[in-house]
């Protein structure tokens, strides 16, 4: 190799070193004209009353069948009754009254059971849950002034399935507002 | 409470209303029939659990040292019922919270499977005499 090739080979060093930094730390093998991945979601989709919902999958511990709860003595409202499962107290929420929403008929048939931090939770839902799989471009914050005052003031972001608009609960937000209301 | 042991205790198992409720059995030193309390200062568990006025059938005779003879409205007696620690349900803490102040942070599973409330004598008397 002459001194040509060792220029040549410095060059390329600082050539990889300048790419390493503008990727991060990881040299971008990809070539220069890829495209940004879109973040990809799992979500846990529920209907209370006529309104679907989803929730983040980090969020969802579980979905049990919902036979009857016990009314607690004083609760407010948004307090459906507490459930038993495997020895433990649930509280379980009543998303509609939570969000201050006319519900006609409550015909809950699941318990989705939702957990943020130290707080744990069920959700009344009706029977028709699923796992949901979008891509954050499908996830739209526009339509949000669109929704009453308190559903938008806990849906982070809506999406519009073929089915019908889709709320994405933030549940962080519900869980710690509703633990400290009382 | 008052346990008979660290592990468990007798309640006075009694129907309020809609709700199945335990009452710290060594707190009530006699059920009376409600025809029988009558004279007595009587206070309504019904109302303080929001239950609206409750109709009793019986009354437990609470241990108040002074003062006229001091009754709770028990609604209707069940049975004694033993629970056992290991046999409590505790609440997540943000239940009992946004619940009624007279309970207790823990039920337990009676007969047949029925949720039973365990009363707060210590926040039902605090209220009685804070309101007289």
């Amino acid at each position: 190799m002459g001194e040509s090739d060792d220029a040549n080979a410095s060059g390329l060093a600082e050539l990889i070193e300048h790419a390493r930094q503008s990727a991060g730390a990881t040299f971008d093998w990809g070539g220069g004209d890829q495209e940004v991945e879109e973040e990809q979601l799992s979500l846990l989709q529920f209907k209370v009353g006529s309104q679907l919902y989803a929730i983040g999958g980090e969020h969802v511990r579980e979905v049990i069948s919902y036979e009857t709860s016990t009314p607690l003595p004083g609760a407010p409202p948004y307090l459906e009754g507490i459930v038993v499962h495997r020895r433990q107290v649930l509280g379980v929420l009543d998303l509609d009254a939570w969000l201050e929403l006319d519900s006609s008929t409550r015909d809950y048939e699941r318990v989705i059971i939702v957990e943020h931090g130290s707080f744990q939770a069920g959700i009344g839902a009706a029977a028709s849950t699923k796992i949901i799989q979008l891509v954050s471009s499908q996830l739209s914050t526009s339509l949000l002034d669109g929704l009453p005052p308190r559903s938008k003031a806990y849906t982070k972001a809506v999406c519009e399935t073929p089915e019908a608009l889709v709320l994405v609960l933030d549940i962080a937000k519900l869980l710690e507002d509703a633990a400290v209301r009382g | 409470m008052s346990a008979q042991s660290s592990s468990r205790c007798d309640v006075i198992l009694t129907r309020i209303g809609g709700l199945s409720v335990g009452v710290d059995l060594g707190a009530i030193g006699s059920v009376l029939d409600y025809e029988q309390a009558a004279g007595f200062e009587l206070i309504d568990l019904a109302a303080l659990l929001g239950q609206g006025v409750g109709e009793h059938k019986h009354v437990g005779l609470l241990d108040a040292t002074t003062g006229p003879p001091l009754g709770l409205c028990l609604g209707d007696v069940i049975g004694v019922e033993t629970v056992r620690s290991s046999g409590l349900l505790l609440l997540p803490e943000w239940v009992h919270s946004i619940g009624s102040a007279y309970l207790l942070g823990a039920c337990f599973e009676a007969r047949q499977g029925e949720l039973s409330w365990l009363i707060d004598l210590t926040q039902v008397l605090r209220a009685h005499y804070n309101t007289n």
